[in-house]
């Protein structure tokens, strides 16, 4: 598989969430019918944004940085490899598990209403698993590029892994932040709020798949 | 419990209440009956409410439960508006499932309204004992879903009496309806319990108190009523942190603090409490409670006061006075948040307030039927035992349903002669008014008694909503 295809993956998965009401829109939607303001409008979608890049900043960047090795702890390409095929399984598990059980974790219900960045922050590390998932790609993106650039420093390694990781994450919530943006201020000065019984579909199947394919993905490429 | 993989949200999730009264009218209704003298079983009365039907205002099924004693009262559906939401993590759920408890017995029944509404079939009995056991609460009463799931409130704590430690919610899973557990993680002072609500967005809880077991199982008791020990208080409570923020006692003379209606539209911080009666002078009162700054208030807003009888009509209990209290046993609120309907039981009266002014209710209109003294027609022309008691709104506003008994053993001490199960309707104007329907009445035979009314998608005491209309 292509870098070119693994990028598009993400884009088209920050899109997908961009769209799903409530990962994407559908509390600035909410906040927009209360205030009438655009401004409410992009601060609740980037604060729904925002708390998704967090949550896979916090994962992926640890793990790229692991991955190019601490002084005193370089773990071996082969162990790398089996981590990266086993998450890879263990995605294939959880999606089949998303599909027979689609809920979030119950703790995630008892975030207040307003706090909008914590509960996406922590759907995004549960439920959306938007960092896990990424989690093969990255560990064989990396071992790519140490074996282009196997002369680097360990510091530089280090550099290039973690932009890596922070550049992954970014290019799946951007698109998240302008997808669901532009809902949003449709359902806003156009729809109503009522567009989500008509067109909302269940996403969360078409999520449960995309866990399956990436883990599919993440083995064969392992 | 099954729960077919849905693609869509259910067609009855309404974003907001404005959506939920433009929605398709109801087309059947479920009345919940009490076998009065606890000899048979109780029973879920299936109501034809489409009125293309030629079965139209008749009981058309009746579910007849397993188990004798467990007298049904309040019930809900197991998902709705505030449990479909979107962002509640369940958004794909059906609303499918009644949860209908014996407040007497505690058993809980899970009823399956599909695949035919028409027929209901019980798809799983949670027994007493597992209920007692798992939630420390007894004598299950109000049934919401919301966001953690089903929350249930009981009248009764541990105890053969259900007296020997507070009464509280419970929250039940909304798909394997397993008991998850007590709701509360701080309680403050509350110990008794009856109603509760609440502000999703705002992300508070209200609830209000009877009185514990020993003071209504029996029937009510007099001296407990003047001494002023039912309940006066109003609890408002963290929805989300599960814990008491505020109590409001209302003074003791107002006994029996019940039902509580917030706005339906979410941006009003305001609601209504029914009170059943003052014990210095035997009126009926209405509160509306706000929160403001940050705190919580409350004010009485409307009384009505007794009505004057010749004891010679009067049951043992309300002799002594020459008077009939109102007895609000009974407030619901239309989802337009403009009309507020009060049962008073004891005079037969129904009446409906203009609250577009939540703190100046307005008398808009009233309908009078039964009554302790007063033994009002039904304009059909019928007996109407009991009076209005337990209401029901449409979505739309437009129709206004309830039956006639409170609870089995008020139901002998208040009209001694009996009060078989009735359902009666009315029709509401646009700018305000209404008036009983002279061809909408329902028997239920003279051993069932018919307490709460649900309807079909969704009805006025049900619904709460996560977004604003405008």
């Amino acid at each position: 598989m292509n870098e070119t295809a693994l990028w598009l993956t993400a884009v088209f998965m920050g899109i997908y969430q961009g769209l799903n009401p409530p990962i994407g829109w559908l509390r600035a939607a909410g906040r927009g019918l209360e205030t009438r303001s655009e401004r409410a409008i992009l601060q609740s979608t980037g604060s729904l944004a925002f708390g998704h890049f967090l949550s896979m900043v916090v994962l992926l960047v640890p793990v790229a940085i692991l991955v190019a090795g601490l002084p005193g702890l370089v773990i071996p390409m082969g162990v790398l490899m089996r981590a990266a095929w086993l998450i890879s399984f263990g995605l294939i598990g959880f999606g089949i598990y998303k599909l027979i059980r689609p809920h979030h974790p119950r703790f995630i219900v008892r975030i207040k209403p307003d706090q909008v960045l914590r509960w996406s922050f922590w759907m995004g590390l549960t439920h959306c698993g938007s960092a896990v998932m990424m989690v093969p790609m990255l560990i064989n993106l990396t071992m790519v590029s140490a074996m282009a650039g196997f002369s680097d420093s360990a510091t530089q390694r280090m550099i290039s892994d973690a932009t890596l990781a922070l550049t992954m994450s970014a290019a799946m919530t951007v698109p998240l932040f302008l997808t669901g943006s532009v809902v949003a201020l449709a359902v806003t000065r156009r729809f109503g709020i009522g567009a989500i019984t008509r067109y909302w579909i269940n996403l969360d199947l078409g999520w449960a798949a995309m866990f399956i394919l990436m883990g599919i993905m993440g083995v064969a490429m392992g | 419990m099954s729960n077919a993989l849905q693609m869509k949200p259910d067609p009855t999730f309404y974003p907001t209440a404005r959506l939920a009264m433009e929605a398709a009218r109801e087309t059947i209704g479920y009345v919940a009956l009490l076998s009065k003298d606890k000899t048979k079983p109780d029973a879920l009365a299936v109501i034809d409410l489409d009125p293309a039907s030629a079965r139209f205002g008749t009981m058309i099924n009746k579910l007849v439960l397993p188990y004798v004693g467990d007298e049904l009262h309040h019930y809900g559906w197991s998902a709705c508006s505030s449990s479909l939401c979107p962002t509640s993590g369940h958004a794909f759920s059906e609303r499918r499932y009644l949860v209908l408890p014996g407040i007497r017995s505690s058993r809980i029944y899970i009823i399956d309204t599909k695949p035919d509404p028409r027929a209901p079939h019980i798809a799983k009995i949670i027994e007493p004992d597992e209920v007692k056991r798992k939630t420390g609460y007894s004598r299950p009463h109000t049934v919401h879903c919301g966001p953690e799931g089903v929350y249930i409130s009981t009248l009764g704590g541990k105890g053969i009496d259900g007296d020997e430690s507070p009464a509280g919610v419970f929250i039940l899973d909304c798909d394997s309806f397993d008991i998850r557990g007590q709701w509360e993680i701080d309680r403050g002072d509350q110990f008794a319990h009856y109603d509760f609500w609440w502000n999703m967005p705002h992300d508070y809880m209200v609830s209000s108190e009877w009185g514990l077991p020993p003071l209504f199982e029996n029937g009510v008791v007099p001296e407990a009523l003047m001494g002023g020990k039912y309940g006066h208080k109003l609890h408002f409570w963290d929805l989300r942190g599960r814990r008491h923020i505020q109590s409001i006692d209302l003074g003791s003379n107002h006994q029996m603090a019940l039902e509580v209606r917030p706005a339906h539209e979410p941006t009003k911080d305001y609601g209504f409490l029914g009170v059943v009666i003052d014990n210095t002078n035997l009126e009926g009162s209405i509160w509306t409670w706000w929160r403001e700054g940050g705190t919580f208030h409350a004010k009485k807003t409307a009384i009505i006061p007794p009505e004057a009888a010749d004891p010679a009509l009067l049951p043992d209990l309300l002799k002594p006075f020459g008077a009939v209290p109102p007895l609000i046993t009974d407030i619901d609120l239309s989802l337009d948040d403009r009309f507020l309907y009060v049962a008073c039981w004891g005079t037969g009266e129904l009446r409906q307030y203009d609250v577009s002014d939540p703190f100046a209710p307005k008398l808009a209109g009233s309908v009078r039927v039964g009554g302790i003294a007063a033994r009002a027609k039904h304009p059909s022309g019928a007996e109407f035992q009991g009076g209005p008691q337990m209401l029901e709104i449409s979505r739309d506003g437009k129709r206004v349903y309830f039956t006639n008994s409170l609870y089995s053993t008020w139901d002998s001490q208040f009209y001694p002669a009996d009060v078989p199960g009735q359902m009666a309707m009315c029709h509401t104007d646009a700018a305000g008014g209404f008036r009983l329907d002279p061809d909408f009445r329902i028997e239920f035979g003279a051993s069932y008694g018919a307490h709460q009314i649900r309807l079909e998608g969704g009805d006025c005491s049900t619904e709460s909503f996560c977004f604003a209309s405008t």
